[in-house]
């Protein structure tokens, strides 16, 4: 096991000195932030891909990092140059296509501390998607975010199409009453009375 | 940045549900002020499309493999001798000020006052009149001398009450728990008396105070406010009379509306949450709703509210669409809160909750004040802040005067 107890000091002079486990509390501290970061801009597999090859630099740089800070700067500037690259390959988000060139105009840095609380709050938002039970949180993102259809589901999950209506109306039901004074939510709702309205003319047809 | 990230995550979460208090709205509105970076990050990272995209892909990233695999990639790409390891271990703490959830709340209220006091040390240089701190007066807020006038017309202070059941009002009991919480309850095995009203009454000067009546509704009356009820609900509505103000959480009786009656005004609804504003020497009431939807009538003006409106009634009836909810549930809170406020509704709220006259030495200031800060402050601490805007005082035992602020300089 690690020793947590040292100091942000130690902890960069050890990773200097190519201990993996200081790389680990490093990687454990910063890869989501860079993810999500990442992930705003391009799809997911672009967004996991752009994280590990940050993470394999800075190891591989790891004597030009001596404080949290110039780590950090390093991460986020690869991350942020690596999706502007992508640009030219018309894989970048249009909604943000804007932002990222400007990001690179101004040469800014993400800010480590704002990227935290991106990461902070879509945990905090996730969490009301956990409160749903196990079974009704599977047919729901299935269905939302891989768009498959009840059958697929069905397969997928091991339970009968009409399980996964019914599942999904009730998983449909508690989130509204979970979220009910949350206008936060709202869109996931929208979406979520889209998806119904599909599932139901689905099994209609 | 001096608060936490996740401190500032659960202010924006709370921002974007409706559930931000007074306080942590106050917090939340310094950390934009730190930096223009602070406020775009605010307005890009509430876009509820992208808030839908990242919730989801976070769920995908937690439950499934890629939070392993992403890990396993990276340590096999750089040979690591244990590549599935992902060690549960945590960065060490290196922000010095970690400030925790009313740590921050109250760094905020002193740095208002700081700011101020350094607004006053400097408007000292020129002006040395009316200094109220110097002469070592000064007025706390009050503790609670709200009263109940029973059916028989007998008087009863809040604090003295009985525990347990303090009174019969007909079939009702009057409880008060052992959290000082006050209830009616009926006894439901009992045939119906007659219908009696009790009033509680809650002076200038003295605190909040809440009370359930018998339907199961909440009401929070603010210093200087009178309201009268039955102590059993019966007949096809739920009839209140308020004087002053209060914030009310209404138990829900499709059949049975809940009307707050004021001279001409009467406030309907089924069942929801909202503040009426109605002091007798103030030019306007207000209503402001916060949850469902109620109605004001006064005369033949009708305004139906949706949450977030408030109805200001004067000579008319006004609907503002985008009220500021905070501010007018603030007191409740256990703030001071102004946005744009005259001086003279300032100064007039401080009356009634300091329990002080206000006297105008020369013509009433026409500034306006924004900002906000605890009600449990001293006089001379609001006033401190007030004299940034120019306007100085003397207090002369519970006088108030108000100096002629800008000639004097």
């Amino acid at each position: 096991m690690p020793d947590n107890k040292y100091s942000e000091q130690e902890l960069v002079q050890r990773f200097q000195a190519g201990e993996e486990d200081a790389f680990a509390i490093i990687y454990d501290a910063y890869h989501k932030k860079v993810l999500f970061f990442a992930r705003r801009f391009v799809s997911d597999l672009n967004a996991t891909d752009i994280t590990a090859d940050c993470f394999v630099g800075l190891w591989q740089r790891r004597g030009n990092f001596p404080s949290l800070p110039a780590i950090s700067s390093y991460l986020f500037i690869t991350a942020r140059n690596r999706c502007y690259n992508l640009i030219a390959h018309e894989q970048v988000k249009e909604k943000h296509k804007g932002e990222l060139i400007n990001l690179m105009e101004t040469e800014t840095i993400p800010d480590s501390d704002l990227e935290d609380i991106r990461v902070q709050l879509i945990g905090l938002i996730r969490a009301e998607l956990n409160r749903l039970p196990k079974k009704m949180r599977a047919v729901f993102i299935l269905s939302f975010q891989e768009g498959l259809k009840p059958a697929e589901i069905a397969e997928q999950l091991n339970i009968n199409v009409k399980t996964v209506s019914n599942q999904k109306a009730t998983a449909i039901r508690l989130l509204r009453q979970a979220l009910a004074d949350h206008p936060l939510e709202f869109v996931l709702l929208l979406l979520l009375q889209l998806e119904l309205t599909r599932t139901v003319v689905h099994d209609l047809c | 940045m001096a608060a936490s990230p996740k401190y500032i995550a659960e202010l924006i979460y709370r921002h974007l549900n409706g559930t931000i208090t007074a306080a942590e709205a106050a917090a939340l509105q310094l950390w934009l002020k730190e930096s223009p970076e602070n406020e775009r990050f605010l307005s890009a990272v509430t876009d509820e499309d992208d808030l839908a995209d990242l919730v989801l892909f976070d769920e995908q990233y937690e439950q499934t493999e890629m939070k392993r695999s992403l890990y396993k990639t990276i340590s096999s790409r750089l040979s690591f001798s244990d590549p599935s390891a992902i060690k549960p271990v945590q960065l060490p703490v290196h922000r010095v000020h970690f400030l925790r959830r009313w740590g921050w709340a109250a760094a905020c209220v002193l740095f208002i006052l700081s700011l101020s006091v350094y607004f006053r040390i400097i408007s000292d240089r020129s002006d040395t009149s009316g200094d109220l701190l110097s002469q070592g007066q000064d007025i706390q807020p009050g503790s609670s001398s709200a009263f109940l006038r029973l059916a028989d017309g007998s008087r009863v202070l809040l604090d003295s009450l009985q525990y347990g059941v303090a009174a019969m009002q007909g079939n009702t009991q009057l409880i008060r728990d052992s959290n000082d919480h006050i209830t009616y309850r009926q006894d439901n095995k009992q045939a119906l008396s007659d219908i009696l009203y009790n009033t509680l009454t809650n002076p200038r000067g003295s605190r909040v105070v809440s009370i359930v009546l018998q339907d199961g509704s909440r009401v929070w009356l603010n210093a200087g406010s009178v309201l009268t009820y039955p102590t059993a609900f019966t007949g096809n509505s739920r009839q209140v009379t308020l004087t002053g103000e209060a914030y009310f959480e209404v138990a829900h009786r499709a059949s049975m509306p809940f009307i707050v009656n004021r001279n001409a005004l009467a406030v309907t609804v089924l069942g929801t949450h909202f503040n009426v504003m109605a002091y007798e020497d103030d030019n306007a009431i207000k209503v402001t709703l916060l949850e469902g939807s109620v109605r004001v009538d006064k005369g033949i003006l009708t305004g139906v509210l949706q949450p977030g409106q408030q109805a200001v009634v004067a000579g008319d009836l006004r609907v503002i669409k985008d009220a500021d909810i905070e501010q007018a549930i603030a007191w409740k809170e256990g703030f001071f809160q102004f946005n744009k406020t005259s001086i003279d509704d300032v100064l007039r709220e401080a009356a009634r909750w300091y329990d002080i006259d206000i006297i105008y030495e020369g013509q009433r200031p026409t500034d306006t004040f924004t900002g906000g800060i605890t009600r449990s402050s001293s006089l001379s601490e609001l006033l401190t802040i007030l004299q940034m805007n120019r306007v100085h005082f003397r207090l002369e035992g519970r006088k108030l005067v108000v100096l002629n602020g800008p000639q004097n300089k």
